[in-house]
């Protein structure tokens, strides 16, 4: 078992929570998705299990048995087993009982991620993930939590780091395409600069440095349209709302957009303050761009 | 039936003129697209481009008459005693307030949606459409409406699965448990089901 000692802001995540959307239950699951894999390849778990998502402060805790313990973040992010300082995008192993400390700095270019070798958690509706809209999956971890691990990990596994990561680089333009109420923009833009407001997994809020939407949004309300994790929608004042992993499932707003599902995890290493530039495509142009290996 | 298609992400978005359509033509894209069919007051949304999608037969389907609504049927027990805006709702309706209740235990109401918040209702009125249209939502929404909280607001009626904050007005509360994460449909309701509210008058 993993016994926690401290936690700041810390969640247990993992998969989403698939195919009850018409239930009115979020999809959830890690806000990066991109890091959550990460840290559970470079501990040998099955990508999609259950990890650590760090949102402030420190994070301690111990195992009663040899773990491979892995921290995938960016920026600021101080890692200590027993006194052993380690470093981000790799795996090291911990002896039983050894206290591993992480402490992240949030604005540091996004979520901290600790993968930790059998980590599991208590699945609700197929996921542990914790929901922080309806409160669904594993609650806020604290002090004094207990975390069951399945089966030890392969010695292979134990050498393995991240030679290349793309996920600890800053954002500076994220791809959407096109929503139902994109041609109502007068004129249509194909490429926003907006300044990130406030960040949550709920979502992002953002302010269109064009001024594009004041006029032509402000106080539109319509009938509830389904909503996604990376939908845009324009608020009663004309700002944008990119939805996140605990955003609703349906909405009154109008949406401009979608970031895809693959690019959700850059919304959650978006800095409060900074700017960042929305542009369009289609998903022709992601097939072709993924299949170069661009963003 | 009259519809628009609008590009919605690498899916897209049928918006109906006539918001009752949304129930029958759910009913046959959903033996399509099954749940990744997705369910708007008067939309649906389908994981396939504009481009890729064949409603040829759509309108056909529902106007024959030969597609059903396989929605299951609920009964609703309310304690209207514990109504916090029927007071308000009886002014705007221009009724009593025992008329209120009557008309909203008379009405048949059908779930056009499940949204906002896991198990939350959103109730479309069968008939007297024009009466409950004339309710509106709270100026300043409340940062708790009560578990079990039956609302109406804007043509609707709603039931509030979990204390939360919401804007429509109550008209009384129930018992029922809405949503059941241990369950594999964790919601009570779903889209195309009917509801009828059961309760006693309250003296005004």
């Amino acid at each position: 078992m993993l016994k926690v000692l401290s936690a700041g802001l810390v969640l247990l995540e993992g998969d989403a929570r698939f195919s009850f959307s018409n239930h009115g239950v979020p999809l959830s699951g890690a806000f990066d998705k991109e890091r959550m894999q990460q840290a559970n390849y470079l501990v040998g778990n099955p990508l999609d299990a259950e990890v650590f998502e760090l949102h402030s402060g420190k994070f301690e805790f111990y195992a009663d048995r040899d773990i491979l313990v892995s921290v995938v973040g960016a920026g600021e992010v101080v890692v200590s087993a027993d006194g052993n300082k380690h470093f981000v995008n790799y795996a090291f192993k911990v002896p039983a009982y050894a206290f591993v400390s992480v402490t992240h700095t949030p604005g540091a270019f996004g979520l901290t991620y600790v993968g930790v070798s059998g980590l599991k958690g208590d699945k609700v509706l197929g996921s542990a993930s914790y929901d922080t809209f309806s409160k669904l999956g594993t609650k806020p971890v604290s002090g004094g939590d207990i975390f069951e691990l399945g089966s030890g990990y392969d010695e292979y596994v134990s050498d393995r780091i991240l030679l290349s990561c793309s996920s600890i680089q800053r954002v500076s333009e994220i791809p959407f395409l096109v929503g139902p109420h994109y041609d109502e923009l007068d004129p249509a833009a194909s490429a926003l600069t907006v300044q990130i407001k406030s960040l949550a997994r709920s979502g992002v809020r953002l302010v269109s440095r064009e001024g594009f939407f004041g006029d032509t949004f402000s106080n539109r309300e319509l009938m509830s349209i389904p909503v996604f994790p990376g939908s845009i929608q324009v608020d009663k004042n004309g700002e944008l709302i990119i939805l996140g992993p605990d955003g609703g499932v349906t909405g009154g707003y109008p949406v401009l957009g979608v970031v895809p599902g693959s690019y959700i995890s850059l919304i959650s290493r978006l800095v409060v303050g900074e700017t960042v530039r929305l542009r369009m495509t289609t998903p022709d142009k992601l097939r072709v761009n993924h299949t170069l290996g661009r963003i | 039936m009259h519809y628009s298609i609008k590009p919605y992400g690498v899916g897209s978005l049928i918006v109906f003129d006539n918001p009752e359509d949304v129930t029958f033509a759910g009913e046959i894209l959903r033996g399509v697209f099954g749940g990744d069919l997705r369910v708007g007051l008067n939309s649906l949304y389908v994981p396939v481009q504009e481009s890729n999608l064949d409603l040829s037969g759509l309108s056909l389907g529902v106007e024959s008459g030969k597609v059903r609504n396989s929605g299951r049927e609920h009964s609703v027990s309310v304690d209207y005693t514990t109504g916090l805006d029927l007071t308000e709702v009886a002014n705007q309706m221009g009724r009593s307030i025992s008329d209120v209740i009557s008309l909203h235990t008379e009405t048949v109401w059908t779930v056009a949606m499940v949204g906002f918040a896991p198990g939350f209702p959103y109730l479309r009125p069968n008939s007297h459409s024009d009466v409950w249209g004339k309710v509106s939502r709270l100026s300043s929404p409340r940062t708790k409406v009560p578990l079990g909280a039956v609302g109406v607001a804007a043509g609707m009626s709603c039931i509030y699965p979990a204390e939360m904050p919401g804007g429509w007005r109550v008209l009384g509360t129930t018992d029922l448990v809405l949503f059941d994460p241990s369950s594999e449909t964790p919601s009570v309701f779903s889209a195309g089901d009917t509801v009828r509210f059961i309760g006693e008058a309250v003296d005004a």
